[in-house]
């Protein structure tokens, strides 16, 4: 796998390289910003762009619009965008225009290799990514309003896993169990949440987040 | 014609006060009982055979009296009072004849006609004789003696039993002449005719040249004046005439209900002029808010019937001119009054131009002076204030934005380079602990090491920059001494030794530290001086460069900051920065 990366702080953007090549992940790119990295991957054909979400120069969202760019102009291109904020609004900004190949990982879990190989792997993929410690919070905060009350452990098992952005098959693998049982379970989610059923794993993310931040 | 223009403050500041109503309802306790009683006496003898006649004279007896007594509480009218109050004495001696005895039918005979001429007096010198005090005075004193000296020639060529007084009664016959003291009498009747008449004309000319609120105030007595002299003429005319006693004595009766008038009118128009104090005192309730002249010289238009009325601001150099006595102020067209409005400060607010007619109501402009006094202040005073509370509003406004700017880039700096470069080395340590094997374990540890005491190095930096550690610590010298260290353009410090309360040093610093890193990055200063003095509990501290000036507050530079954190704290700033000159920033920092 052919990466390139957008990374202002040179020591971080050093560790992730080196981090990178130990799970045998391919840096063909570095850039310090997100401009400098669309320009050099129009020349360096990559698989995955690893963005960090602020970038000079205005350390707002630099990383998050030179991801919207490079997913229009490449839509098979993977895309993991690194954030030090454990910011949901990221993520549902970034699966805005469709969810797939993209992903939001917090920058400290960068460290786990399993993780970052796991993310690179999903993004690669076509799946989506969106930080389990992200998730966790999320449901966490729902189940202490109560909201989750009607679906079993199992069943809240699967909703954080669907917000991650697993494929069933993922899902199936996570949670040990049968394809065809994770798909009676999402159902049952679905009925009991009153979530419309999309097939499309695409939009299925974005609707189980939204339903998880409560709007 | 002396043009009388006197200084405006000195003119306003002789008052007149009156009695107030306290002591003057005391003072009529005081003379009304007894003069009630003394003139009801008085008039003993013709309660028995003409009671209508004594009626009529003793209510216009008291009614002069209560008029005088009441116009003693006027301003400027002490003339008049008296006048009224001696009229009101001298017409009831006029009717001591009745009394038939003593000396009394002799003071009845003079008594009479300078009662009259008194009140004629009063009438004509209220509020104010057109012809000046005193052709007034020459005038009625003429008039006075004149009429004395013709009742004294009447009296020594008299015997009382021609006047059908018993000839017991005291009397000064010098050459009695039946003949010639009747001529005489005639002679006087005719004169008291001729000068009733030119007294009403002289009423009806100055009738028709008064105008505004002067005329307004003067009509109650001038219609009483003019028919007052109409009685009188007819009276003179059918004593003249040799009239029937009871002819005679219809007449009188007549004339004494007719010139209760006369103090009527007094009382009328006493009234009416407090009324209008009273509505220019009521324009200080109506005149608050802003948008003040022109409605000041609307409501005085109305108040003082001067159509032509105007508010204007002040110019300076104006000679103020209240127009007293002449009527007529130099260098203005159509002869205004020009009167200065002053604040309570001494400060000139606006002009009133006047018609010069006001100045006889010199207590009305003093009245009106005062309200459009207090409510251009007031409205001076508001908007004041308001600009006043819009700054503090900017200014706090821009304290919190600068609080936040601040946060902003104390995040930004811990976020990206502190803790990015944290959570890199934690991943570097974890990725070392991953595989223990790996054989370049102590060049790592080194790695590491040297980012950490990077990533210490630049977080003290950062919280020294949010509050210098050493200020509170050390002080301000001491710190800024360090601040001068750390730049390599020389830095001149004499600041004096000791603490100057947390918020004053602390202000201080930020002044110093951010008018010297101005001084570095934008005017490129060579060098650098830091002062400061303490007095009378403010620090006074200056920072000047060499560098090329032109500096401005409102260029972005920091400078609004300064002024503002200086400001907040109950100081002042200074910024003296012409281009190629340098730039020197002083700020009086209030201090412990």
């Amino acid at each position: 796998v052919r990466v390139g990366i957008a990374e202002d702080v040179p020591l971080f953007l050093e560790v992730l390289q080196m981090q990178l090549e130990r799970i045998g992940v391919e840096v063909v790119i570095t850039a310090g910003n997100g401009d400098e990295l669309l320009a050099q991957a129009a020349r360096h054909p990559i698989d995955a762009a690893i963005l960090d979400v602020c970038l000079p120069p205005t350390y707002t969202d630099e990383g998050l619009r030179a991801a919207e760019r490079l997913s229009a102009s490449h839509p098979r291109m993977g895309i993991l965008l690194l954030s030090q904020y454990a910011e949901i609004a990221f993520a549902t900004r970034l699966f805005a225009n469709g969810s797939s190949y993209r992903g939001y990982l917090l920058k400290q879990h960068v460290g786990n290799a399993e993780t970052l190989r796991d993310a690179v792997d999903r993004v690669c993929s076509g799946e989506s990514v969106v930080d389990h410690e992200l998730i966790g919070n999320l449901v966490a905060h729902q189940r202490h309003l109560r909201k989750l009350d009607r679906l079993s452990t199992r069943e809240q098992e699967i909703l954080a896993l669907m917000a991650e952005g697993r494929s069933n098959q993922g899902m199936a693998k996570a949670v040990n169990l049968g394809e065809k049982a994770v798909e009676a379970n999402i159902a049952r989610i679905y009925a009991k949440l009153d979530l419309i059923q999309t097939d499309e794993d695409n939009r299925r993310v974005l609707a189980v987040l939204a339903w998880l931040r409560g709007s | 014609m002396r043009l009388a223009c006197v200084n405006g403050a000195a003119w306003l500041g002789t008052a007149r006060r009156g009695l107030g109503w306290p002591r003057l309802l005391m003072l009529y306790c005081l003379i009304w009982p007894p003069a009630a009683v003394l003139i009801y006496l008085a008039f003993w003898p013709m309660w028995c055979d003409r009671p209508l006649l004594a009626m009529g004279s003793v209510v216009l007896s008291l009614a002069l009296l209560s008029a005088g007594i009441l116009l003693l509480d006027e301003p400027a009218q002490h003339g008049s009072a008296v006048m009224l109050l001696c009229a009101s004495v001298l017409l009831t001696a006029g009717w001591l004849n009745t009394w038939h005895a003593g000396p009394l039918p002799l003071i009845s005979v003079p008594a009479s006609p300078a009662g009259t001429i008194l009140a004629a007096w009063a009438m004509f010198s209220y509020p104010n004789s057109p012809l000046g005090p005193r052709v007034g005075n020459w005038f009625f004193t003429g008039l006075l003696a004149f009429f004395m000296a013709g009742d004294a020639f009447y009296i020594v060529t008299s015997r009382p039993q021609w006047l059908h007084f018993p000839a017991s009664a005291w009397w000064v016959t010098l050459f009695p002449d039946q003949a010639l003291s009747a001529e005489a009498l005639d002679a006087l009747n005719f004169a008291g005719i001729a000068i009733a008449v030119a007294y009403m004309v002289l009423w009806v000319a100055r009738w028709r040249r008064s105008h505004g609120i002067a005329r307004t105030l003067a009509l109650p007595v001038a219609v009483a004046a003019s028919a007052a002299c109409a009685v009188v003429v007819v009276e003179l005319a059918a004593d003249a005439a040799g009239a029937a006693p009871g002819v005679m004595n219809g007449i009188y009766t007549f004339e004494a209900y007719f010139q209760i008038g006369v103090p009527a009118a007094f009382v009328v128009s006493v009234l009416r002029r407090r009324f209008t104090r009273a509505r220019i005192a009521d324009l200080v309730l109506r005149l608050r808010g802003p948008g003040q002249l022109p409605a000041v010289a609307d409501a005085l238009q109305d108040v003082l019937e001067d159509p032509a009325l105007e508010v204007t601001d002040w110019e300076p150099g104006l000679q103020p001119c209240d127009g007293t006595r002449t009527g007529s102020c130099p260098g203005l067209p159509a002869a205004r009054l020009s009167l200065p409005v002053t604040a309570s400060s001494g400060e000139q607010l606006a002009v009133i131009r006047a018609d010069p007619s006001l100045s006889a109501n010199d207590d009305l402009l003093r009245a009106a002076i005062a309200a459009t006094s207090f409510a251009l202040e007031n409205a001076k005073l508001e908007t004041a204030l308001a600009e006043q509370l819009q700054q503090v509003r900017e200014s706090r406004l821009r304290i919190i934005q600068v609080g936040m700017a601040e946060r902003r880039r104390i995040e930004r700096d811990l976020h990206d380079g502190i803790q990015g470069r944290l959570i890199a080395l934690d991943i570097l340590l974890s990725a070392t602990e991953g595989d223990a094997a790996v054989s370049d374990t102590g060049t790592t540890v080194k790695r590491v090491r040297d980012e950490l005491a990077l990533v210490i190095s630049d977080l003290r930096e950062m919280v020294h920059g949010i509050h210098p550690a050493t200020l509170t610590r050390v002080g301000l010298y001491e710190s800024v001494r360090t601040l001068a260290e750390r730049y390599t353009v020389p830095i001149d410090v004499d600041l004096p030794p000791g603490r100057f309360g947390e918020a004053g040093e602390l202000t201080a610093y930020y002044v110093i530290s951010e008018s010297v890193a101005n001084a570095i990055k934008y005017a490129k200063a060579r060098r650098i001086s830091v002062s400061g003095e303490k007095s009378d509990g403010f620090l006074r501290i200056t920072v000047a460069d060499d560098g090329c000036g032109g500096a401005r507050i409102d260029a972005g530079t920091g400078i609004r900051g300064i002024f503002d954190r200086v400001q907040g704290i109950g100081g002042d700033a200074e910024l003296d920065s012409q281009p190629g000159r340098g730039t020197r920033v002083t700020a009086v920092i209030p201090c412990a």
